[in-house]
């Protein structure tokens, strides 16, 4: 091995002690070798073979080191240490390794050097900061790369924790759907035979002839069999329309309206029911939602649903009122508020749920599908709106759905100046023009 | 032999009318209820030979009301027989854990629903 002393390390006087040392080194590696694999403890936490590897390398590293340029040394010595880690060997393991080594090299420089107690103790230097600085470098590199090692780890297991819980929820979700589909069906089975039972009931006796053609009681079937028909087309609609929203299939075709016109005509539809039990139904419209851009016929649907409601649940002499207003710039609410009987508050959370009827007596016959809430929060919550109810029992409730679409053309909201409230209104009305069409 | 006293529950009016309709042929007078607390208050004025009970009334669920009969004495042997649209697996099952003497489910059929009524108040005279 031809020696190339670093200067650094090793001193102008050692140079004749050290060249003797690695060659001493040299023609001893087996023995010494030998002889820290004996003396290694039975006990120590890691394998054989790396232990074998350990003292293996660490001679090697020392051999090189002492023959000239570092820095290649440092940097395998880095690798061992990641290796060391990497293969769980613990670190007082390594440094065992190295210290036997080190003892070992010392007793062969006192063995040589007996004599002159000067070179040996040059020796000896220079083996002492050789090996701490092997030492040192081995150990850092191990406690970083163990550190790296467990971060790793533990980055690991946080995601598989967060892919088991994501997992795990999402299979609940998957379950609880599945649960509120049996449900759903459940309570569609029960629904479609309840009115299929008049109508099957009924049209068996009148096909039996067991009511008399003339009897006034034939016609009476006859308009029960209508009735739990005409029941059971809406349960059929309603039904259909949810599974349509549902499967994102309903398609809604917004156009820019009067809102006062279309509550007008839905109010017209229910007010011969209202005057029938003196009710008294009217409607507000604020002026900043004069024009809405929406799906007429879904906004229709969804305010005859709240109305009718309204109606069924206010008694006699009672009052409905619709009212509509500007939200924000870009949405507007529409209310329905009532003097009916209200709703407890255990009870609200149970509306817009899919046939949870409230059994709320109040002298007359349910006659809903169960259904129309329901469908009317899917059906506003599809296009991007929302609904929600305050109530208060025996003082009455205010079903409210606010919806995007407020047309720019509405008066703005900001406060009236002076001279804007005395411009007559509608003056500085913009139309707008093809906007969709 | 006398007449037997019948009592249908229903909260739905035309299944009540229908129902009642039917069995007029039959040798019982009819008695009908809305709801479970009238059923109830029908059921301790008067003795009662036969309850067709739906299962879905708008205070108590027809299951709860039979285990109440037949946690009480006077009514623990009434004969109650469930008339109901729950048609689905396991509805049978659990409705005669709760107590019930027969099942019928809805639709009716009209000439099997009259000729178990008469079998069943057949089985009354003899309990």
């Amino acid at each position: 091995m031809p020696l190339a002393i670093d200067l650094d390390w090793f001193t102008r006087d050692e140079m004749p002690a050290l060249s003797w040392l690695l060659g001493a080194c040299e023609a001893h590696r087996d023995e010494i070798f030998a002889d820290a694999l004996l003396r290694f403890p039975s006990s120590a936490s890691w394998n054989s073979e790396f232990r074998e590897r350990t003292v293996v390398s660490l001679w090697d590293e020392l051999l090189c080191s002492m023959s000239g340029d570092v820095r290649p040394v440092v940097e395998r010595l880095s690798a061992y240490g990641a290796g060391a880690a990497c293969a769980g060997v613990e670190l007082r393991g390594l440094s065992d390794a190295a210290e036997l080594v080190r003892h070992r090299v010392v007793q062969l420089l006192i063995g040589c050097y007996a004599h002159d107690h000067e070179r040996l103790a040059g020796a000896l230097n220079a083996m002492q900061r050789l090996f701490d600085r092997a030492l040192s470098v081995i150990t850092r590199e191990y406690l970083l790369y163990r550190e790296a090692l467990m971060e790793e780890q533990r980055r690991k297991e946080d995601s598989e924790r967060r892919r088991t819980q994501a997992l795990e929820a999402e299979n609940r979700r998957i379950q609880e759907a599945s649960r509120l589909k049996s449900e759903f069906l459940a309570n569609m089975s029960h629904e479609l035979r309840t009115p299929l039972n008049s109508i099957i009931g009924f049209a068996d006796l009148l096909h039996d002839g067991e009511i008399d053609l003339d009897s006034p009681q034939h016609n009476e079937f006859l308009g029960d069999i209508l009735k739990s028909s005409r029941h059971l087309l809406k349960l059929i609609n309603d039904v259909l329309d949810l599974a349509k929203v549902e499967a994102g299939k309903m398609e809604f075709r917004p156009e820019t309206i009067a809102l006062p016109e279309l509550i007008g005509e839905v109010t017209d539809v229910l007010s011969s029911l209202a005057r029938s039990r003196h009710i008294e139904l009217c409607y507000e419209v604020s002026d900043d939602v004069q024009e809405v851009t929406v799906d007429p016929a879904r906004l229709s649907q969804v305010l005859y649903n709240y109305l009718s409601n309204a109606l069924k649940f206010t008694p006699t002499g009672g009052r409905v009122v619709v009212r509509a207003f500007a939200v924000d710039a870009s949405c507007f609410r529409l209310e329905v508020e009532d003097s009916g009987i209200g709703i407890s508050p255990e009870n609200v959370a149970r509306l817009f749920v899919e046939f949870e009827q409230l059994h709320l007596t109040c002298g007359e016959q349910q006659t809903g599908t169960g259904l129309g809430l329901a469908l009317t929060k899917r059906i506003v919550e599809a296009q991007g709106g929302s609904v929600g109810v305050s109530s208060e029992l025996a003082r009455g409730s205010v079903f409210w759905v606010q919806l995007p679409g407020l047309a720019q053309t509405n008066s703005k909201l900001r406060p009236q100046s002076y001279f804007e409230a005395l411009r007559p209104t509608g003056t500085f009305e913009i139309r707008r023009t093809g906007s969709g069409a | 032999m006398s007449r037997k006293r019948v009592l249908v529950v229903d909260d739905n009016d035309l299944n009540l009318k229908l129902m009642t309709y039917l069995l007029a042929t039959e040798n019982c007078d009819v008695f009908t209820a809305p709801d479970a607390l009238r059923a109830q208050v029908a059921l301790r004025e008067h003795k009662t030979d036969l309850v067709l009970l739906d299962l879905q009334l708008p205070d108590m669920d027809g299951l709860s009301l039979t285990r109440l009969l037949r946690a009480d004495p006077r009514t623990a042997d009434l004969l109650i027989v469930a008339v109901t649209a729950y048609a689905m697996k396991g509805d049978e099952e659990r409705a005669r854990a709760a107590g019930v003497d027969d099942y019928v489910t809805k639709p009716i059929a009209k000439d099997a629903f009259r000729s178990k009524v008469g079998e069943l108040l057949l089985r009354s005279g003899t309990r």
